[in-house]
């Protein structure tokens, strides 16, 4: 039986409330939110972020398609010297690029801007209000891409919108060498790196209790390996399975990189909670923040075991001792336990400070790593360097410089450092940041020589 | 009906070589209603100034539009020893420069006392000295002009242009050009080392453009595939493939002129050491693949040493084509070199030899529509296609190249209300015939 639409159409007010004193019951109507409502909603769920406009020179034939709609769209008429973006053609190299605005997280242009024209919209879009612009140019001359460009004709300045998200030069590309994307980060590394460290944290602290220094399972025995070379300098005695027992670790780090220290360790995964809550206003000092001071703290270690006759470090280790924390007997120990918190407020200066500057379990692992087969690398030709610098900013350990970024240079990444988290490739909205191999010469979107 | 108003900014340039001036003359509606443009305003224009000897520069309504390939600039002159004036169809960016310094034609005549450079730039024309220029190498000229000042597009006489050598060959930028007819040679006998075009207006052309160009570019990309550049300018033009030798070790790069959706030119560059010896040896030496005709007449001279011989007549600004036959075949590379270089000083005065089977009737250095394995039936349409082309301010090889675009699609891009379409039709139809009786008569 088919509803009559005319029935429906009648229903009154007082029926749909429950009629006069009845109890009002709420129809999908009422739950559903107003249209204003719902974009104020998804605006806080979803804050709508522009995408990127990427340039892939070894596409690019040199047509000018793009000058030509861009300039269209500034000035209405098919003016390519009025676009906002330029192509400047090399004939003798062979090579074109592609000159346009980067929406940069910290603009240049915005803050040498003198009437303030220029404005960061909340969708990120880096906009010149045409009102309040003098055109002075200074924006032109602060710009480190040269982004902002003066029209010859009307002497105005243009720089790109993004055409209000559907850029008509990624839009009229006949080789697609210009394409708006809404990023190529992963974005999943992240959820899968907090799921590991987290399952590793569990296991590692509450269920395989004390495990981490030394733990076997039939013929199969795993140890830590700074551990392993405290027990051999505090013995005096070299012990195979101890040796082969430590190798696990070590042949993971040869072929990962630190994937240990980034994705299991359990205090590694401490201090990251703790550096999601401990506000760092305090910078290091200068005896601190010295990067060789863990192999120092190594040394040490070893040295302290040989003199003493016990694996020294082993009783302070914050990796072991929150490992062995769980339990009766493990949380009465009590003093011990207090070297945890003590190493997390670190975080007060920097990220991972901990493991930046003292960890002896990391500085193995980090003359482990210089041997590794693995790198990571960032793209010189993809990267946008100045404008984006996320890689810099996500970076747990410190190690991408960007202060050379926002020179333009392509930085060079210590894999000694790296902690293999890999939260700059799972950042990069450019896909810049990739693993190569070793041996692998050249970054990526680099062209053969 | 007044279609006209937007697609030109109806300015003439006339620059006299002799006095060194520059004026701007205004380009009458009714000339342009009855040539429309490209070609046949060119044949008017020359006409109109036959006693001087000109060289017109001209654009079509087209030109520097969203139509697809809307690169065209037609050089016509009288070359020497002729009677009746040719077209050279100029391409890369030269002809939307044009357009873009609010000049629709130029004309040029008289001869210069001193080797001279013509800049164009904002609707003006100034002459500058030339003497930096001249005798100068191709890549040599090329760096010089870009340090000394910004311009978008080039023409230029080269070396041999600027030493009158019949074999000589006019350049865009470093692309060479379509030169077959001694462009260069007229250039160099009147002392113009160059033309710089820097464009920085803009015309009006249409408002729904742009998406006629998409739906254009959709269906080139579904028709013709993806376009190799200049192997797909040999395929389709009827020449042997010439092999993966010559091209082994190779970096290639397919580059396009002004809007062009099915690009035939390819930037290349190769490694010298198999044809030099000491410090050079290292290098890696660029040319840019666009004339068949000269590149296929070398390779059957020398294959061996084709892309460095290719190269050096670009150097030298001489026409391949025409210097092949002056090659022996046993001779070493270097030995060919210096041979290449005598030409440049022996000064021939003979006109090259022209090969007609493979170059076009009268589109100076163009490929022939009508090459072998082509219908006949098919080759007079294509041939129909080509001059409308050059009329409309189109690059006509596009339309050979790319067979699923016609000219009636062109039309679509010509201003007019109801009706329109018709009168241009019949108008383009017209106009192409007559070009294409009054150049094949010669």
């Amino acid at each position: 039986m088919e509803p009559d639409p005319a029935k429906a159409k009648t229903i009154s007010p007082e029926r749909r409330t429950g009629g006069e004193g009845g109890t009002p019951f709420l129809s999908l109507e009422d739950l559903r939110p107003s249209p204003r409502a719902r974009k104020r909603l998804m605006d806080r769920l979803m804050p709508r972020r522009h995408g990127y406009l990427l340039f892939d020179p070894s596409r690019c034939t040199g047509c000018g398609t793009c000058e030509m709609v861009c300039g269209k769209r500034n000035v209405s008429l098919v003016a390519p010297a009025s676009a906002s973006l330029k192509v400047l053609r090399n004939e003798e190299s062979g090579k074109n690029f592609a000159l346009y605005c980067q929406h940069c997280r910290k603009p240049l242009c915005l803050e040498a801007c003198p009437t303030r024209a220029i404005a960061r919209g909340e969708d990120g879009i880096v906009r010149i209000e045409k009102l309040f612009c003098v055109e002075c140019g200074i924006c032109t001359m602060a710009c480190p891409e040269a982004a902002p460009l003066r029209d010859p004709r009307t002497k105005g300045i243009h720089k790109c919108d993004l055409c209000e998200g559907d850029p008509l030069c990624a839009r009229h590309c006949p080789e697609e060498a210009l394409t708006y994307t809404r990023g190529k980060a992963f974005r999943w590394i992240k959820g899968l790196r907090w799921t590991v460290q987290a399952a590793s944290f569990l296991l590692l602290v509450f269920i395989l209790i004390g495990t981490f220094c030394f733990f076997k399972a039939g013929v199969v025995s795993l140890s830590c390996p700074t551990g392993t070379l405290q027990n051999i300098a505090s013995t005096k005695t070299i012990v195979l399975t101890g040796i082969f027992s430590a190798l696990a670790l070590i042949l993971l780090t040869v072929l990962a990189g630190r994937l240990f220290c980034g994705w299991i360790c359990p205090f590694g995964f401490l201090l990251d909670l703790a550096g999601k809550v401990i506000p760092r206003k305090i910078a290091p000092p200068r005896w601190m923040a010295n990067r060789l001071n863990k192999y120092g703290v190594l040394a040490g270690a070893v040295g302290g075991s040989f003199a003493l006759g016990y694996q020294a470090f082993c009783t302070v280790c914050p990796i072991g001792t929150l490992c062995r924390s769980y339990g009766v007997q493990g949380f009465f120990r009590g003093a011990e336990l207090a070297v945890v918190p003590a190493l997390a407020a670190l975080e007060v200066t920097e990220r991972r400070s901990w493991c930046r500057y003292f960890c002896p379990v990391g500085a193995l692992l980090a003359l482990v790593a210089s041997l590794g087969l693995i790198k990571i690398v960032i793209g010189a030709k993809k990267c946008k360097k100045f404008s984006c610098i996320q890689c810099a900013e996500v970076c747990p350990v410190g190690i991408i410089d960007g202060n050379i970024l926002r020179e333009g240079v392509s930085p060079k990444i210590p894999m000694t450092e790296c902690i293999s988290c890999f939260r700059c490739i799972d950042r990069c909205p450019y896909g810049a940041a990739k693993i190569r191999f070793r041996w692998q010469r050249g970054v990526p979107g680099e062209e053969k020589p | 009906m007044s279609p006209y108003k937007c697609y030109y900014s109806h300015n003439v340039g006339l620059a006299d070589l002799t006095e060194k001036t520059f004026r701007i003359l205004p380009l009458s509606r009714e000339s342009v209603r009855e040539h429309l443009g490209g070609a046949t305003l060119n044949t008017h224009l020359f006409r109109q100034y036959e006693e001087k000897d000109p060289l017109i520069l001209g654009t079509g309504p087209l030109t520097g539009s969203f139509a697809p390939a809307s690169c065209l600039l037609v050089a016509t002159f009288k070359p020497a020893g002729d009677s009746k004036p040719v077209h050279v169809p100029l391409t890369l960016r030269t002809g939307p420069e044009m357009k873009f310094c609010r000049l629709d034609f130029l004309v040029l005549y008289g001869r210069s006392s001193s080797p001279a450079l013509l800049k164009i730039r904002s609707g003006d024309g100034n002459f500058a000295d030339g003497a930096a220029v001249h005798g100068k190498n191709l890549t040599e000229a090329h760096r010089f002009l870009i340090q000394a000042g910004e311009y978008r597009s080039s023409l230029l006489a080269g070396r041999a242009g600027g030493l009158g050598v019949a074999r000589a060959a006019a350049q865009v930028g470093l692309s060479g050009s379509w030169d077959k007819a001694g462009l260069a040679l007229w250039m160099g006998q009147r002392n113009l080392e160059g033309i710089l075009f820097q464009g920085t207006d803009g015309l009006f052309f249409g408002e729904d453009h742009e998406t006629l160009s998409l739906e254009l570019g959709k269906r080139i990309r579904l028709k013709e595939g993806k376009s190799e550049g200049f192997r797909t300018l040999l395929k389709k033009t009827g020449w042997d493939d010439p092999g993966r030798e010559v091209f082994r070790g190779t970096g290639q790069k397919v580059m396009a002129c002004y809007h062009c959706l099915f690009p035939c030119m390819t930037w290349l560059s190769f490694s010298n050491r198999h044809f030099v010896s000491g410090r050079e040896k290292t290098q890696r030496e660029v040319l840019w693949l666009t004339d068949p005709a000269g590149f296929m007449a070398l390779k059957e001279k020398r294959p061996a040493d084709i892309l460095p011989l290719f190269r050096a007549c670009r150097e030298f600004g001489l026409d391949p084509r025409s210097v092949a036959p002056a090659l022996d075949e046993g001779n070493p590379y270097s030995d060919t070199l210096v041979r290449l270089e005598n030409l440049l000083l022996e000064n021939h005065r003979e006109s090259p030899p022209v090969q007609e089977e493979v170059s076009h009737p009268f589109l100076s250095g163009m490929p022939s529509p009508a090459f072998p394995g082509m219908e006949e039936k098919r080759a007079a349409l294509a041939e129909k296609k080509m001059a409308a082309a050059m009329v409309l301010g189109i690059c006509p090889l596009f339309l050979l190249l790319a067979p699923s675009v016609d000219v009636s699609d062109y039309l679509k891009f010509l201003p007019g209300e109801k009706g329109a379409a018709d009168f241009y039709r019949e108008k383009v139809e017209n106009l192409s015939e007559r070009l294409i009786r009054e150049n094949l008569a010669s």
